[in-house]
């Protein structure tokens, strides 16, 4: 059995605020081993559950993408680190996986959670695919149900696990905080999270059967909307690229595998239009 | 027998980034521990070969090639440590039985985790008799004059050909996949180290299948740059002709004046203006 784990930071028990998931925060030393744990927990789960090969991935996307500590990993796993990967938090991914577990992941913009965001919080207001809002766990989902595997498991907030008990309503979910608002929590211990994670992940994995794939039907249109025009502006650019209205633009690709560098192609691109959030007074815009 | 170990950072485990391996990068602390272990391994593996001398060259030019961890290093071996040295092959000699390079890269231009040649910021390419030529081709050269052979070679699975293309009796050992130049799948540190260390030991006790790497002289050496300021500097070297705007070429009566001439262009060209555009 090959289990893929796709690691992110805002889910995790204890984690409430971008100073502990990105450098040079003052608790992203913190905040980056808690991740670790949480990986480790879900490894430990994937291994006692028989898998014989686990692949980890780094999704968090701050210090480019190297956050988990490998050397504090179960010795038994690969870890995909680094940035620039074309398939972002889902890299490698392919039929060849049983199953794909989703930990320390978060609600998307706009869905009240600790650090809501969809893939950066500057720049993305909300995506659909096929008219269905996504945030990464969906998205993620959908690249894994068109390559044939399904989600098993999910952990972050409570407000995630809610979100995803609608879009992937056959994954064990693990909340391990209680989201109090975008900056605050109420936690479970970290000991205590990595226990639910191993015990979830290992219980998931025990009944793969019941899990179903996440699809969303092809071809793929995804509507992409910016909080502001200067990134619309700036993605419109984009070869195929639809302008739908001031916000927002549309990308259609035959599949969701060929939807996601689309996707993460017009986010860059807006991205990099706005390095400084605001050039008229007032203060930086908000951002994971 | 002696046993030579050179290393650099790029093909280690774990590393896929510039602040893993240069100051004052956030996570150079970790990366020195990884090339420390995965150098351990090798010497363990050396040692269980029958090795009575083992001596290991912190080739990495980052913090002035003092990236190994002197407390942290295996008591039976030598280390070499510091810059101001002609090359990452510091003291190899006749003496030697094998080379092993530990943590290598592919070389500028061929995609692979953090590829580049001795420096990323300047050079496009180096060939040797027109043949491109990288890291461990150099190192391999520097060991071949003393008929010393290359022997193992453990890095990302991109410096696979390269090292068959030069050492096609040598074992790669890959630790690590490329994704891209900053990302990679990579090996727990703990796996990496048992494959370096079993593969070190078995490789040495069959030195009788080896070679080393040998080129008979005249050598056309050529050292292309990625602007023309550093060929301009560069054309101060000992018989130094230009061959086009961003190159300089000469032809060398025996490797080692072929290599003194790649590091002495590397050096001058060094002194250039590096401010992409006045």
């Amino acid at each position: 059995m090959k289990v893929y784990i796709s690691v992110d930071v805002e889910g995790v028990a204890g984690i409430v605020d971008q100073a502990q998931g990105s450098a040079p925060g003052l608790d992203y030393a913190r905040g980056r081993r808690l991740m670790t744990r949480e990986a480790a927990a879900a490894v430990r789960g994937a291994l006692a559950a028989g898998a014989t090969e686990v692949w980890v991935s780094d999704g968090h996307g701050a210090n480019g993408m190297r956050n988990i500590l490998i050397e504090d990993l179960p010795p038994d796993c690969w870890l995909i680190s680094g940035d620039g990967r074309p398939m972002g938090q889902v890299e490698g991914l392919d039929g060849s996986f049983d199953a794909l577990a989703l930990v320390g992941y978060h609600t998307r913009h706009g869905v009240s959670g600790v650090l809501d965001h969809t893939i950066n919080g500057r720049v993305v207001y909300d995506l659909t695919l096929n008219g269905q809002p996504v945030g990464e766990a969906e998205l993620n989902a959908a690249v894994a149900g068109h390559l044939g595997v399904p989600v098993v498991f999910v952990s972050g907030d409570h407000a995630l696990i809610r979100e995803v008990g609608m879009s992937l309503p056959w994954a064990e979910g693990v909340a391990v905080k209680e989201a109090i608002g975008r900056h605050a929590s109420r936690a479970m211990h970290p000991e205590r999270a990595c226990r639910a994670i191993e015990d979830g992940v290992a219980r998931a994995l025990g009944r793969t059967g019941q899990a179903r794939l996440y699809e969303i039907g092809t071809p793929v249109v995804s509507d992409l909307t910016f909080k502001y025009t200067t990134m619309a502006d700036s993605a419109a650019r984009l070869p195929g690229a639809e302008r739908r209205s001031d916000l927002t633009i549309r990308l259609t690709a035959p599949d969701a595998v060929a939807a996601f560098p689309l996707i993460m192609a017009a986010i860059h691109l807006g991205g990099f239009s706005m390095a400084a959030p605001m050039k008229l007074g007032g203060g930086g815009a908000p951002g994971t | 027998m002696k046993v030579y170990i050179a290393t650099d950072m790029e093909g280690i485990s774990g590393i896929v980034d510039r602040g893993q391996i240069s100051p004052p990068g956030l996570d150079l602390a970790r990366g020195r521990q990884f090339l420390t272990d995965d150098t351990n391994a090798a010497i363990r593996g050396a040692l269980a070969a029958g090795a009575s001398e083992v001596v290991v060259s912190g080739g990495h030019g980052g913090n002035g090639m003092r990236n190994i961890i002197d407390e942290r290093l295996h008591e039976a071996a030598w280390l070499i440590s510091g810059d101001s040295r002609p090359s990452m092959m510091e003291g190899l000699d006749g003496s030697f039985a094998a080379v092993v390079l530990i943590g290598y890269h592919s070389r500028h231009g061929r995609s692979g985790v953090l590829d580049h040649t001795i420096t990323a910021r300047d050079i496009y390419e180096i060939r040797i008799e027109g043949r491109p030529i990288g890291e461990i081709g150099l190192g391999g050269l520097a060991a071949g004059r003393h008929g010393v052979p290359v022997v193992l070679v453990s890095g990302d699975d991109r410096l696979v050909g390269e090292t068959q293309e030069w050492f096609p009796w040598a074992v790669p050992v890959v630790v690590k996949y490329a994704i891209g130049r900053h990302a990679a799948r990579c090996m727990h540190p703990q796996r990496a180290q048992e494959l370096i260390e079993r593969s070190t030991a078995d490789v040495l006790g069959r030195l009788a299948t080896m070679a080393p790497l040998v080129l008979p002289p005249p050598l056309a050496v050529e050292v292309q740059f990625k602007r023309t300021s550093h060929a301009d500097e560069a054309m101060r070297a000992a018989g130094a002709a230009r061959v086009d705007g961003c190159t300089v070429g000469t032809s060398a009566p025996d490797v080692e004046t072929a290599l003194q001439f790649v590091q002495t262009c590397i050096k001058l060209g060094a002194t250039a203006q590096n401010a992409p555009m006045r």
